[in-house]
């Protein structure tokens, strides 16, 4: 490099070290919280906002638990009585959170033999039944229609028109019994009176 | 006070490597103001020399932990600064402001009177720098003007110093052609 070039240089060299930094950048930076540190605050609260709404789930769970008496919630150690029946059978009133369930002691255990006994074989014409029927006793039973003077009135089936569109399923019901579905009880006009 | 840039203390530079506040503080203040020149020399304006001057401590706080001392601290946060006013370059490409000469001319106006002749000579090369293309510039100014040797100019550079020996060879003879048609 010539002489007055390097000269020229280094004469630049020192005004160029002469500019500052007006201020103090340490103090401007360091005062706020880094962004770091900003996102590890927030990920901190929000974790902590996750496992107290977990207690706090969890403690309403316990709650309901030692009050409630919902349709999931029962004694998961029945007494063994239940199953022999009896009045034994039936738990006393006391608080099972609050107090050790007493379980009644019975003879009816002692009292069943080695063997179960084997009940008698049963005949079951199980063409009798049908399936499709509703098990409702009431079913069977036929009306009491009667008018109000006392004369009966006579229930007939509804005659088979070739237009009326046909019931979706046979009636597998014996002919005396009341038929459910698209079959239907009628009642008569009452009888005229002919003097 | 901080320390002295370039002279790293090791008991400091740990402190603040594991985030002691004082430690760091202690470091930005010992370099703030290399940072500062080295981005206004690069990009001549006043506040985006401001902005990319705290971008680069942003960044030299982020990146201290990793830092495993394989080179000088200012070397290498001024390699920092080399990336974040290329960046700023790139956004505001096409608008050069143009007034670096003249604001360190008019600091060294505080010397005496009689040396007129040298100020306006240190004007016409601080224009003359002022016209390299980027990278020539980089190199003039952390080689001549910051003081690095060749390796360390490379490093803040991110290229080989085998690169940045062409490249101040090519500055220098523009500075000489351009100083030379000037007188």
């Amino acid at each position: 490099m010539s002489s007055p070039l390097r000269e020229q240089l280094d004469q630049a060299g020192k005004a160029y070290r002469d500019l500052r930094y007006d201020g103090d950048l340490a103090s401007e930076l360091l005062a706020t919280p880094l962004p770091v540190r900003r996102r590890t605050r927030w990920r901190a609260g929000m974790i902590g906002g996750v496992g107290l709404g977990m207690a706090a789930a969890i403690v309403v769970v316990v709650l309901l638990r030692g009050t409630g008496s919902g349709p999931g919630i029962s004694n998961p150690n029945p007494p063994t009585d239940t199953l022999a029946g009896g009045d034994a059978a039936v738990p006393p009133e006391t608080s099972h959170a609050v107090e050790t369930p007493v379980t009644p002691t019975t003879t009816a255990a002692a009292q069943m033999t080695a063997t179960p006994v084997v009940p008698p074989r049963i005949n079951i014409d199980i063409r009798r039944f049908s399936l499709s029927r509703p098990s409702l006793a009431t079913l069977n039973q036929r009306p009491d229609l009667s008018r109000s003077d006392g004369t009966p009135l006579r229930l007939t089936r509804p005659r088979y028109r070739p237009s009326a569109p046909r019931p979706a399923q046979t009636p597998s019901t014996p002919s005396d019994a009341p038929a459910t579905g698209a079959s239907r009880w009628l009642i008569d006009p009452p009888p005229v009176e002919t003097s | 006070m901080g320390v002295t840039p370039g002279d790293d203390d090791p008991q400091v530079l740990e402190r603040a490597r594991v985030g002691d506040r004082e430690a760091q503080a202690s470091l930005i203040r010992g370099l703030q103001d290399v940072w500062f020149r080295y981005c206004w020399s690069m990009l001549r304006d006043d506040e985006m020399a401001r902005d990319a001057t705290q971008e680069t401590a942003r960044r030299f706080l982020a990146g201290l932990p990793g830092f495993r001392g394989a080179s000088q601290l200012k070397t290498w946060s001024l390699g920092i600064a080399t990336n974040v006013c290329r960046e700023l370059r790139r956004k505001r490409r096409g608008g050069v402001a143009g007034e670096s000469s003249l604001r360190l001319v008019r600091d060294a106006e505080a010397g005496p009177a009689d040396r007129a002749a040298e100020r306006e000579a240190q004007a016409a090369l601080h224009r003359v720098v002022d016209s390299l293309p980027d990278r020539q510039r980089e190199a003039v100014v952390l080689r001549y003007f910051e003081g690095l040797n060749t390796a360390e100019t490379a490093e803040a550079m991110a290229c080989s110093p085998g690169t940045v020996k062409a490249t101040l060879s090519q500055a220098l003879r523009k500075l000489r052609g351009q100083l030379e048609a000037l007188a």
